[in-house]
């Protein structure tokens, strides 16, 4: 079995006073080992909301039925505390906004065993060589001053790189990266797609990749599946959804990405003209 | 870092200019006339308008506005307060030093009551938000902080000392007496405290970090205390700075109620006697403390945030 993920009839209520409301229906998708899903949609599809409800990462006014079965171990359901051991071992999670997701008042290194701490009994000099591995496989200058910088004396790009170090050292059965190259701009955008790609084909992980770039799910997924406030819109192959799409809202996607590329090159190439 | 500490110190001096000048002045504005307040409390028993002229002039109330001004200020530079007009041979410098201990005692346990007790209680409603618990203390904290502190004096009197004997109800003398004021006084910082911490941490936990802690799988306890606990202390840490000379200064009514002799007693008692040096001492003295501890928990503030730690340096 090559299926490191299957999702059944995932649905998550949102329960605010005396009313619920339907926030996810209906969502069936498998991750398979090396394989990449893309799940694209605009903001408030319901894209993030999909992968904290397997991990019970949503607090109690959400309830999350159907199945998430990871491994032939069911999710939904499951105990915090045993998620808790799932999470950042098993499955590992990239957040979208670097800057903001390390605690302000402690030092990156710190946070970095932490994360050991939770979950191996290595000692203290194997975390120290295994944080400093991390580091150097994210192309990170001077990991051992790094180690002792807190967040906002790093950029951006540097702390995403440090996240996904922090996801792959414990080499996860599954990646997730949570809109991962939304915050951070053009050049580390380019970087860190390089370094999802390099974890796709050197690890083999299973990976969800959340976006609603369709550029970035272009250069990675294998498969997509395109959210619609709370529901499957479309789903299949990237090639069959950019040329064939069945649902009238990836459709739209599809033309607005193109006339917004098709500005951006005419753009590019009258400034060729003006300068040659 | 040094520079900014000593950019800070500087800084404070205009401030504690500005309150001394407007301790003078304000004191100054009182409408009766110190010369003929100081022969009446001595008891001189025939006042005419030559025996305070003569005052006037001894006490050098006959010199222009400014230049008392700057006399007092010298003076105190000197730590020389003046002398008390109810007991010439007192001075105000000596009156205040007998009687602050007792407030610091009081102001002390008061503190000390305050983080052991809004912490923890202030921890575990964040922490088990919407519980009986919470709802319990948010309850008890409504009831509190819409209690003035001498009422609360009175009612713990009444039933601690007078129903259930179990405390005295005024005077200071042993660990028993200071209990029930220690306990007023820090009633309505309880709460403030609570409902700063529980406030604070809710807030943190919407964070990203908090988010991200959990998608890494930390231990719930280590994120709550290593984590959410640290970075909400941080916000408290200049309001602690804030609540330490209030404590002091706050003390005044409860000290009356209790019959605490400390610095309230003997302010209220120079009140009521005019004696103007105690008051204007007092009043500069709790000014003092304030600016003092307020600078103190700023540099402590930054010292303590790495940054703005770096920001300064």
């Amino acid at each position: 079995m090559n299926t490191v993920l299957e999702v059944k009839d995932l649905s998550v209520a949102l329960k605010v006073g005396n009313n619920t409301k339907q926030i996810l229906s209906n969502i069936d998708f498998t991750v398979d080992k090396g394989q990449c899903l893309g799940i694209l949609g605009q903001s408030g599809s319901g894209k993030s909301m999909t992968a904290k409800s397997m991990l019970g990462l949503l607090d109690r006014n959400f309830t999350v039925t159907g199945s998430a079965v990871y491994k032939e171990k069911e999710l939904i359901g499951e105990s915090k505390e045993s998620l808790r051991d799932i999470r950042g071992k098993e499955i590992a999670m990239v957040l979208q906004n670097p800057m903001t997701c390390f605690d302000p008042l402690c030092r990156i290194g710190s946070q970095i065993l932490e994360t050991f701490q939770a979950h191996t009994d290595w000692d203290a000099s194997k975390q120290q060589a295994k944080a400093l591995e991390l580091l150097e496989r994210m192309r990170i200058h001077d990991p051992l001053e790094v180690m002792e910088k807190h967040p906002h004396q790093l950029s951006g790009g540097m702390l995403q790189r440090i996240m996904i170090g922090i996801a792959m050292i414990m080499e996860p059965s599954l990646l997730i990266a949570d809109e991962p190259t939304t915050a951070i701009d053009a050049i580390n955008q380019y970087s860190i797609m390089e370094e999802f790609k390099n974890i796709k084909n050197e690890y083999n992980t299973a990976m969800i990749f959340i976006t609603h770039d369709l550029g970035a799910i272009a250069k990675i997924a294998d498969e997509v599946l395109v959210l619609n406030q709370g529901r499957i819109a479309d789903k299949g192959s990237l090639h069959g959804i950019l040329h064939h799409a069945a649902d009238p809202y990836t459709r739209l996607l599809i033309e607005k990405r193109a006339a917004v590329m098709e500005r951006y090159h005419n753009a590019l190439y009258k400034e060729k003209l003006r300068y040659a | 870092m040094r520079n900014y500490i000593i950019k800070r110190v500087l800084g404070a001096i205009p401030l504690l200019i500005c309150i001394s000048f407007l301790c003078f002045v304000f004191i100054n504005l009182i409408p009766s006339d110190p010369a003929e307040v100081a022969l009446r409390v001595s008891q001189v028993p025939v006042i005419t308008e030559e025996i305070i002229a003569e005052t006037r002039a001894a006490m050098g109330l006959d010199k222009p506005y400014l230049v008392r001004y700057l006399d007092w200020v010298i003076n105190c530079l000197h730590l020389d307060f003046g002398i008390s007009y109810t007991n010439p041979d007192r001075t105000v410098g000596g009156e205040l030093l007998r009687c602050l201990p007792a407030t610091l005692v009081l102001a002390g346990a008061s503190l000390v009551l305050v983080i052991f007790l809004s912490l923890p209680i202030g921890f575990f409603c964040a922490v088990y938000k919407d519980s009986w618990f919470d709802r319990i203390t948010r309850g008890f904290i409504f009831m509190t902080t819409a209690m003035p502190a001498y009422w609360v004096g009175l009612l713990l009197m009444w039933l601690v000392s007078i129903k259930f004997d179990l405390l005295p109800t005024s005077g200071n003398g042993s660990w028993k007496h200071l209990i029930l004021p220690a306990f007023t006084v820090s009633l309505t910082y309880i709460s403030t405290y609570i409902r700063l911490i529980r406030n604070n941490m809710l807030e943190n936990m919407k964070e990203d970090y908090v988010l991200y802690a959990n998608v890494r799988g930390l231990p719930q306890k280590s994120i709550l205390v290593k984590h959410i606990l640290k970075n909400s202390l941080h916000t408290c840490i200049v309001a602690v700075g804030m609540s330490i000379p209030q404590l002091i200064a706050g003390t005044i009514v409860v000290e009356n109620v209790f019959a605490w002799p400390g610095l309230g007693t003997l302010c209220i008692t120079s009140i009521f006697n005019r004696d103007y040096p105690v008051i204007q001492t007092y009043v500069l003295l709790i000014g003092v403390l304030f600016v003092v501890f307020n600078l103190l928990f700023d540099i402590i503030q930054t010292i303590a945030d790495p940054r703005l730690k770096n920001e300064v340096s």
